[in-house]
């Protein structure tokens, strides 16, 4: 009996190290790759920077937090030094963090975050503030997020919950929302200047 | 022996194409600052898993599959002649027991964490139900029917994304498959009176540690996606009985068309090899040591071989659940020894992330 339960243990132990083999093997060959779905929200976050007025003008740069898992890794960066500015000339700057904190959350006029992390940015989140905030995730329109990535028929699209964006004193410029399912409520009008700087 | 060699060597080719690099160009992140807004709602994405980025996945899939007729090697062979019914001479490939419908079907709950979008822990618990009819030339046995049900084996599996292109992916997935099934269960066969072990498939696992490994490649040409899989489930020891079931190895290649967004038909060519069992569990034979073996599926040697099957099917994706159906018909089977042949196999899938 005892050998028998010795044999087993032994075959365990060999299983429990090929796997943790296999995953260490497997997740060195997985780092740095983003794919294009992922290129593609990437590139849809910074325009999103140009396309959305944030109350406070005096701020000079766009802080876009990403938080919780990181889906865009370096490339975002990358395209980011490529196009360091919004469209308001304001600079694009972007910061990560995995914990979910107060202080994570505060200094961010623009957060993507992560499906897995959510729940713990509705702790955090003030009642009152000024940040567009960006996801994909079934739920997260439902939970009041204002912006969510979804995909139809190989394409990326955009969900906007109007009223949690108005709510948030934010305005999203004409030109996205054509292009986005409005969940509720119709486009905030913009401007005229807005429009021009949008025409830029 | 020609056909087993050729099997291994079209396993082996098939995983060296599969791992070669794939020449794709990316998207690079000076050309991906270029885009406009609406050349970026216009990119086609490389999304082919139609799931989100939701952190768990559930799945729950229902397979069943019939065992009906007999096989020696590739060869047909009638009830009545692997039956035997004393009005012939007793040979190794006759039998007093004679299994006549084998039905085994599983009910497969998953549930998936997604570490990252393309790195996923699962552990999925199967619950077996197997039935076979018999006919036997003991009196009072004429026609009897053996089930067995319960727990299977426990998987618990790791998946990566190994590569991707652009619009390629190369997954490999590895694992560690429990021995959760009982492999002690009885059933009154005409062997003796009372319940006596059941043979090697009534059992509900194989009751040792496997390791089962798969390679899996997706190429989407927008319209259309194929791709191939590999698997192998590597057996290892022997269980308590004293056996060890064979190793099983498939390759598959399979094409899948986007109509639209709900529906999406898929047809499949998959080729499966597994050896026969090596030990012997002493419990279901019979003392006569010229025939020991009463039923054809109590003789080791008796399992494995190769199939080929054709698998037609759908996916179809109703408000974000999705849900695969599939049908499998066996086109070539070469089994070892005497072996009650598949006739159908049938599937259902349901696939739901939160």
């Amino acid at each position: 009996m005892r050998l028998k339960l010795k044999k087993q243990q032994r075959q365990c132990n060999v299983f429990i190290v090929c796997l943790l083999f296999f995953i260490s093997i497997s997740s060195a060959f997985a780092k740095g790759d983003v794919s294009k779905h992922q290129q593609i929200m990437a590139g849809l976050l910074l325009h999103l920077t140009s396309f959305t007025q944030w109350p406070e003008q005096s701020s000079e740069s766009i802080n876009l937090c990403i938080l919780g898992d990181d889906l865009f890794e370096n490339y975002i960066n990358d395209i980011a030094k490529r196009r360091s500015k919004s469209r308001s000339g304001k600079a694009i700057v972007i910061s990560r963090s995995k914990n979910i904190t107060k202080a994570s959350v505060d200094s961010c006029q623009m957060i993507y975050i992560a499906p897995k992390q959510l729940s713990q940015l509705w702790d955090v989140l003030p009642e009152e503030h000024n940040i567009l905030l960006v996801s994909y995730s079934k739920n997260f329109i439902a939970q009041g997020g204002m912006i969510n990535f979804v995909t139809d028929n190989k394409r990326v699209k955009l969900e906007v919950n109007l009223p949690a964006v108005l709510n948030a004193k934010l305005k999203l410029s004409s030109t996205l929302l054509k292009h986005a399912k409005i969940i509720s409520g119709g486009p905030q009008p913009l401007s005229s200047e807005e429009k021009k700087n949008e025409g830029k | 022996m020609k056909s087993i060699m050729f099997s291994k060597l079209l396993f082996v080719n098939l995983f060296f194409i599969s791992a070669c690099p794939f020449l794709a160009i990316a998207n690079t992140p000076s050309e991906m600052a270029d885009l406009s807004l609406q050349e970026l709602f216009a990119l086609s994405t490389d999304d082919m898993d139609m799931r989100t980025y939701e952190p768990w996945s559930f799945n729950f899939l229902y397979k069943r599959s019939k065992l009906d007729g007999y096989l020696n090697g590739n060869d047909k062979v009638t009830n009545d002649e692997v039956y035997f019914d004393g009005g012939e001479p007793r040979t190794d490939d006759n039998y007093p027991i004679l299994p006549t419908t084998i039905t085994q079907a599983s009910y497969i709950a998953s549930i998936s964490y997604f570490l990252a979008k393309e790195q996923s822990i699962s552990i999925s618990l199967p619950y077996i139900v197997q039935s076979t009819d018999h006919i036997s030339l003991v009196p009072g046995y004429d026609e009897f029917n053996i089930s067995s049900d319960g727990m299977g084996d426990i998987t618990v599996n790791f998946t990566t994304l190994l590569k991707s292109w652009d619009n390629e992916k190369l997954s490999l997935s590895v694992g560690v498959s429990l021995p959760t099934g009982s492999i002690d269960e009885k059933g009154d066969t005409p062997r003796a009176l009372g319940n006596q072990q059941l043979p090697y498939t009534m059992q509900l696992g194989s009751g040792t540690w496997d390791l089962p490994i798969g390679l899996s490649y997706i190429n989407d040409q927008d319209s259309y996606l194929w791709g191939g899989n590999l698997f192998a489930k590597i057996r290892s020891g022997k269980n308590d009985r004293n056996y060890r079931l064979g190793n099983r190895f498939a390759a598959s290649i399979w094409s899948k068309w986007n109509l639209n967004n709900t529906f999406h038909p898929v047809m499949k060519v998959v080729l499966q090899d597994w050896g026969q069992i090596i030990g012997q569990d002493d419990e279901i034979i019979v003392p006569n040591p010229q025939f020991p073996y009463p039923a054809g599926i109590t003789k080791p040697s008796n399992y494995g071989g190769q199939k080929v099957s054709v698998v037609v099917g759908a996916d179809i994706m109703i408000y974000s659940q999705a849900f695969a159906v599939e049908i499998a018909k066996p086109i070539y089977q070469n089994l070892n020894g005497i072996q009650t042949k598949e006739t159908l196999n049938f599937s259902v899938n349901w696939q739901s992330d939160f």
